[in-house]
């Protein structure tokens, strides 16, 4: 059954298919690549993490690091991913965020003539784009827990405190005689 | 000068205290409740400085993520506590180990 032609064939159909998807995926590549300068026309704000290209410096403790175009931060000792990396790089505005140099954010703002200071922008641009879902659990959560705490402190249903008509004509001579306040 | 090791030391004298008052404090259930918010608050003083050192925003994130489940879990707490103080009329952790309704 398994002859050379047919497998010949398959084999040519397998190629094709992963040429055509090597073509779909560069075809992909290039549409992100233009969506992203669009958006970062239009925004200013927002790159995803693999298509940056901009190379930007923040300085951290006491020391200036360098930001390739990966987002990874340069440095001898320690290489993280930043996330601010692209905000930073992106926007017109560069802040920088310091630790240790007195009052960081505003010897910032000073340096590079900033209105203020940005980073609480930046952290809510970060919460509604990246860290959207999360957010909205958070926001469930806490509902969730207002409506539990109203729930659990909510007063007990009120029993029938009025005297029932049937009960009293059915009473006899061997009828028990309870306290008034055992019925409630 | 205020470096990241400052931070630390904060965050590490409060998480002890809460630690402390959670396993020492074996009375009072508010105290525990305090106790507890004490812990999460040394984890956000961490998060928050690690971001700042590190130059990541994602520490000042999660840091808000972690106020909220503060939030909701005093809220919850409490509601607990009134609950249980109106069934038993008192609060002590003694009286807690009975579990029946």
């Amino acid at each position: 059954m398994f002859t050379a032609s047919r497998i010949s064939s398959i084999a040519i159909s397998i190629r094709m298919t992963l040429r055509r998807f090597k073509k779909i995926r560069a075809l992909r590549g290039e549409q992100d690549r233009r969506n992203c300068e669009v958006m970062a026309e239009a925004d200013h704000s927002f790159i995803p993490h693999r298509l940056r290209r901009v190379r930007c410096t923040a300085s951290l403790g006491r020391r200036r690091t360098c930001f390739d175009a990966l987002g990874v931060r340069v440095s001898p000792r320690r290489r993280c991913v930043s996330t601010i990396a692209p905000i930073i790089a992106t926007s017109r505005i560069r802040p920088a965020i310091s630790m240790g140099r007195g009052s960081g954010c505003r010897a910032a703002a000073e340096r590079d003539d900033l209105p203020g200071c940005e980073l609480a922008g930046m952290c809510g641009r970060l919460i509604y784009s990246r860290y959207l879902f999360p957010f909205e659990i958070a926001g469930l959560i806490l509902l969730v827990a207002m409506i539990g705490a109203i729930v659990l402190n909510a007063p007990p249903p009120r029993r029938h405190a009025y005297a029932r008509a049937s009960k009293q004509v059915r009473r006899g001579p061997g009828t028990q005689c309870i306290s008034p306040g055992e019925g409630r | 000068m205020i470096g990241l090791s400052h931070y630390l030391a904060v965050a590490a004298i409060l998480f002890t205290i809460g630690v402390l008052g959670i396993f020492l404090n074996r009375r009072n259930v508010i105290l525990m409740l305090m106790a507890i918010e004490l812990i999460l608050l040394a984890v956000n003083i961490n998060l928050v400085a690690f971001s700042a050192y590190l130059g990541d925003l994602t520490g000042q994130v999660l840091a808000m993520f972690v106020l909220t489940v503060a939030a909701a879990e005093a809220a919850i707490g409490l509601a607990i506590l009134v609950i249980f103080f109106r069934r038993r009329g008192s609060i002590a952790v003694d009286d807690v180990n009975r579990m029946r309704g």
